[in-house]
């Protein structure tokens, strides 16, 4: 299982043009503990930082200057086609819910939002973030005995013959 | 007695002295031509001078007034009364003079040509006229000049749709608004809630202020989100899904909603017995709303210690009446005229008690687009009593003899060894029990459900099952959004969904396959079809996708 330390951890993205709307983000995660969390207001460095720093979890507002969250979020599904797009889309418009669902956000919240509530949905997201990693790396694992077991059974069938 | 006798006198004199004649004759506001039998003009009064610009010397004896109107629109006439009376009526004086001639009252609309050719629509009404022996020997005909009436109509209709086009303006514009307002609103919420659980203590006074900036604040958005709503009602873009559901569930849910509040401000909540079943035809997540904004007030508005009384009563055949009784200040006549208009609080702003003065108007127009009546009844000093009337309806089940048919499994069912899961995202109770029954006659089935479509995506992805079937009217995301994003994701693509709806139009149904779904069923689920759906459906899941997982494990 993924433990609280693990979760405080998790390497965040605040992306949000508005100062006043990351800095309540950053405040409301130190609060809760986490330490790995970084920011921008640039929507157009996201895709660039995602792929050198492979956040758990990015908190990405729609409306901006610049590059949209939509196209943002396209520029994150380029970046490895088969890997879990882990944004949390935090937007002033409720009705762009389902498009934002639909580009593949796998969450959404709508501002103004209550700070448990973002709070609790975060911890969850990072949950599930990181037992899908775990998981991958254990099928990996798995994957690998599997070879080397077929290849053990294939060499003492050889042998038998 | 007296009367009785001056009455025929009165007449008597009138008619002798020829002063009605006169004025008749003379009126300058009515056209008034006699013709005789045939429809040759005899008299042709001020007012037909004036209106056709012909003297009566010009006319009288020669024209007929039919040759005054449009000719087109006589010979019209002509035809749409030889088809309503089937007979040959033809394009002259008959077709204006026929019906008349037959004794029935009769005016028409055509445009009178003037002499100097311009035109106007006039109004126009026939009589005939006959001698002692009731031989027809001419016929009278009053005309008015229709031009006002028409043009204040054209007015009207313009000035009708230039109101709508200013109201869908609105709708934007406010929905455009909400963004606006919403980012400083956050602001100011967040940072608002950052201080109230920092960890460092506040001063009471800076406790108070904090929690006073946020509560104006959750008003606020309150009051936003409820104009939009409102918006929304009054552009004509909310839609209902209106079908049979069960009124004691929604009750039951209502009431664990609104006991919370009752508790804070100590009043006694009681809900009386409702005969069971009961189901209206309503859209669930609106009678919700609907019930919930009442209550909300009646506790809000008591008086304290006081008490809510709520009792379903059958009105009718076709009505059933949901009563909320409160024991708070009552309303005067004056206040009860107000009490359905936005923003109108009659007077409840100075009490303390939250609120934006638009649920009730939302509350009575979701009430009006499901058929139903609202109503108040008061006592000033005593309290009201505000209802809702909602159609009934029967309850959505099987007959004894088509589940006779479905208990039988069909020959290849006997082949599986593993259940196979069938997820159904529906949020109306009764519709699930039912298909529950049916899951239930089939062995190696096992029924999944989730309430809404976000939580039936999610069981959707995390158990695989062979067959989705969704409801399309679901509150908050809809059946066919929730089918797309299905269709979207690479872990549930392969699923068949197939759609059970209570909207039953030939377009609500093309539209559905043309979206996707698999097979589309309307409520009342049948059962017959259901069952051959899910069979259909169940051989459809690729037999790779199925037993891929076991076949690569064991080589």
């Amino acid at each position: 299982m993924i433990s609280l330390p693990q979760i405080l951890d998790a390497k965040i993205l605040i992306v949000d043009d508005l100062p006043a709307n990351v800095l309540l983000l950053e405040r409301m995660l130190s609060n809760a503990g986490h330490t790995a969390v970084s920011s921008t207001l640039d929507p157009r460095k996201v895709c660039e930082l995602h792929g050198k720093n492979r956040y758990d979890l990015i908190l990405l507002d729609l409306m901006m200057p610049g590059m949209d969250g939509f196209t943002v979020l396209e520029g994150l599904k380029a970046i490895d086609p088969e890997d879990y797009v882990p944004v949390l889309v935090i937007t002033a418009q409720p009705e762009q819910k389902l498009r934002a669902l639909k580009a593949g956000a796998r969450d959404f919240i709508s501002k103004p939002f209550d700070l448990v509530e973002v709070r609790t949905r975060i911890h969850n997201m990072l949950e599930v973030r990181l037992l899908y990693r775990a998981l991958a790396e254990q099928s990996l694992r798995l994957d690998q005995a599997l070879r080397e077991r077929t290849a053990e059974l294939r060499e003492s069938e050889k042998r038998s013959r | 007695m007296m009367e009785g006798v001056t009455e025929p006198r009165r007449q008597e004199a009138l008619l002798k002295a020829g002063a009605l004649r006169k004025a008749i004759l003379n009126s300058a506001n009515f056209s008034i031509i006699a013709t005789d039998e045939k429809g040759i003009i005899q008299l042709f009064n001020l007012g037909a001078e004036r209106m056709l610009g012909y003297t009566a010397a010009e006319v009288v004896n020669r024209n007929n007034p039919s040759d005054m109107h449009d000719p087109q629109e006589v010979m019209a006439r002509a035809r749409s009364l030889s088809r309503e009376l089937s007979t040959s009526i033809t394009p002259g004086f008959e077709a204006l003079a026929y019906k008349a001639s037959r004794g029935i009252e009769d005016s028409y609309d055509l445009t009178y040509i003037r002499k100097d050719g311009s035109r106007f629509p006039a109004l126009v009404s026939i009589t005939a006229l006959r001698d002692d022996h009731d031989e027809i020997i001419g016929y009278l005909l009053i005309g008015a000049d229709n031009s006002m009436r028409k043009q204040v109509e054209t007015e009207l209709t313009a000035a009708k749709a230039a109101a709508e086009k200013a109201n869908l303006a609105k709708s934007d514009f406010l929905s455009s608004m909400s963004h606006e307002l919403r980012s400083p609103l956050n602001a100011i919420l967040g940072f608002a809630q950052l201080m109230e659980s920092d960890t460092t203590p506040q001063t009471p006074t800076q406790k108070e202020s904090t929690a006073q900036i946020l509560q104006a604040g959750w008003y606020l958005l309150d009051l936003i989100n409820e104009i939009l709503d409102l918006a929304l009602i009054e552009s004509g873009k909310l839609l209902l899904s209106l079908e049979a559901m069960a009124l004691d569930e929604v009750m039951l849910d209502c009431q664990a909603m609104i006991e919370p509040q009752a508790r804070q401000y100590g009043i006694t909540m009681q809900f009386g017995p409702i005969d069971k079943p009961c189901f209206i035809h309503a859209d669930r997540t609106r009678v919700k709303q609907i019930l919930v904004n009442l209550l909300s007030n009646a506790i809000k508005y008591n008086r304290p210690g006081g008490a809510v009384e709520v009792e379903c009563a059958v009105k009718s055949a076709e009505r059933i009446r949901v009563s909320i009784k409160d024991t708070g200040l009552g309303l005067s006549p004056e206040k009860l005229a107000q009490l359905f208009q936005p923003f109108n609080r009659l007077g409840q702003e100075a009490s303390g008690q939250e609120g934006t003065g638009i649920g009730l108007v939302m509350t009575k127009r979701l009430v009006d687009l499901m058929g139903g009546v609202i109503g108040v009844e008061s006592t000033a000093g005593a309290g009201s009593v505000f209802w809702v009337e909602l159609l009934r309806a029967g309850e959505p089940q099987l007959d004894a003899g088509a589940l006779e048919g479905a208990a039988v499994e069909p020959a290849h069912a006997r082949r599986e060894l593993a259940p196979r899961t069938v997820l159904y995202v529906e949020d109306n109770p009764a519709n699930l029990r039912l298909v529950e029954q049916l899951i239930a006659r089939r062995p190696g089935m096992r029924l999944i459900s989730a309430g809404d479509a976000m939580r039936g995506i999610e069981l959707a992805r995390e158990h695989q099952p062979e067959v989705i079937l969704m409801d399309i009217n679901l509150p908050g995301l809809s059946g066919l959004k929730a089918l797309k994003i299905l269709r979207e994701d690479r872990r549930t693509r392969h699923i068949p969904v197939v759609a059970v709806s209570a909207n039953a139009m030939p377009h609500d149904i093309h539209s559905g396959l043309e979206a996707g779904f698999f097979r589309y069923l309307t409520k009342p689920i049948k059962v017959d079809s259901f069952m051959q759906t899910l069979d259909v459906a169940l051989d459809v899941v690729p037999v790779a996708a199925r037993d891929a997982k076991p076949e690569g494990a064991s080589r």
